[in-house]
């Protein structure tokens, strides 16, 4: 495939070096002189110098013959009209856009551009996987002003518990497990109850051990 | 009619004032508020300092059914990015776009863009004066 990047920032220096080791055909273009220095020390023709959002420099690196554009400067008002130039003069097939203030994604899409990345929407997402990840415990009930709850929690493939018999496990002083939810059974437990995959707990447990009993999940 | 202009610039602001001597009544949004120096003191020229892509900004700028949208910042890209974002969220029929660079102005009529090119404008302007003369 022919691709051409414009903007050799981090982003666009990676991504080159990616497409360049994937055996694609890469174009780097690149406004800054000094910056057009030490890339073409790594990739040598594939780098050009000039203004990206200029019909003239786009036609030079061959948009018209590019399979994929992609527009990663730092100026998301760039990477717009990089991309619109490569649909509407070079019927560039397919264009992709960084977006660098999520709020453009939108536009970006209405106005022609085939995908977008949002690395600021990316971490936000990933930050909120982990903050996901890290509350598996769900406050069913309050009891005792606040003191004591009833839980709901997963236990984890990676947990101490999982594997293991009620009696085997060391919970914390304070906490008690009331019931285990086994897809649609509900097990009230012996010492003798297994943990097994899938499995979630009920837990009355004292607010004070509550971080304790998280870790062993 | 409502016009609002984005750039307070010489162009901006000059043609704000022409407008409202025409009756219209004016926005002229800009974030650097030394810009509205060349404005006149009218009552229907409205000035708004801050960046239209602050969407309390355009709010404040398109609260009433804007006529006509006119951008002339010194930026082509800005501005043609300006231009369809605006276009897009308050449904302005109307929309009128400064560009310099020739080619782009190109690309922008193609798309369906009423663009003015200053940079075409002067190079026909010095061809009818340099042109006759062999």
């Amino acid at each position: 495939m022919y691709i051409i990047v414009v903007g050799g920032g981090k982003i666009g220096y990676h991504l080159t070096k990616f497409l360049l080791a994937e055996k694609n055909e890469v174009l780097l273009i690149e406004n800054d002189e000094a910056r057009v220095a030490e890339l073409s020390a790594e990739f040598g023709e594939s780098v050009m110098e000039g203004n990206g959002s200029r019909v003239p420099i786009l036609r030079e690196g061959g948009a018209n013959r590019a399979d994929v554009l992609v527009a990663v400067t730092g100026v998301d008002e760039d990477n717009l009209v990089i991309c619109q130039i490569a649909k509407t003069v070079f019927k560039c097939p397919r264009t992709i856009a960084r977006v660098n203030d999520p709020r453009d994604e939108a536009l970006f899409s209405a106005m022609g551009v085939d995908a977008t990345v949002s690395s600021t929407r990316l971490i936000n997402s990933l930050i909120e996987e982990q903050v996901n990840a890290n509350s598996t415990m769900i406050p069913l009930l309050t009891l005792s002003a606040g003191n004591v709850e009833i839980i709901e929690a997963d236990i984890s493939s990676r947990s101490e518990m999982m594997g293991k018999k009620v009696k085997e496990v060391n919970l914390p002083e304070g906490a008690r497990i009331v019931a285990i939810l086994r897809e649609t059974e509900v097990v009230i437990p012996t010492g003798d109850s297994l943990f097994g995959p899938g499995d979630k707990i009920m837990v009355l447990v004292k607010k004070d051990v509550e971080q304790a009993l998280r870790k062993m999940l | 009619m409502r016009i609002v202009i984005l750039g307070s610039g010489r162009v901006g602001s000059h043609l704000a004032n022409a407008l409202v001597n025409k009756g219209h009544t004016i926005v002229v949004v800009d974030d650097k508020d030394r810009k509205f120096k060349s404005l006149e003191d009218h009552p229907d020229i409205h000035r708004i300092h801050g960046n239209i892509f602050d969407e309390k900004i355009s709010d404040q700028a398109c609260t009433e059914k804007v006529d006509k949208f006119v951008v002339v910042t010194g930026n082509d890209n800005i501005n043609v990015m300006v231009a369809q974002a605006i276009q897009k969220k308050y449904q302005i029929q109307e929309v009128y776009i400064r560009i310099f660079d020739p080619d782009l102005a190109d690309v922008y009529r193609m798309l369906g863009f009423e663009i003015i090119c200053p940079t075409n404008y002067t190079i026909s302007e010095f061809m009818k004066l340099l042109g006759p003369k062999k």
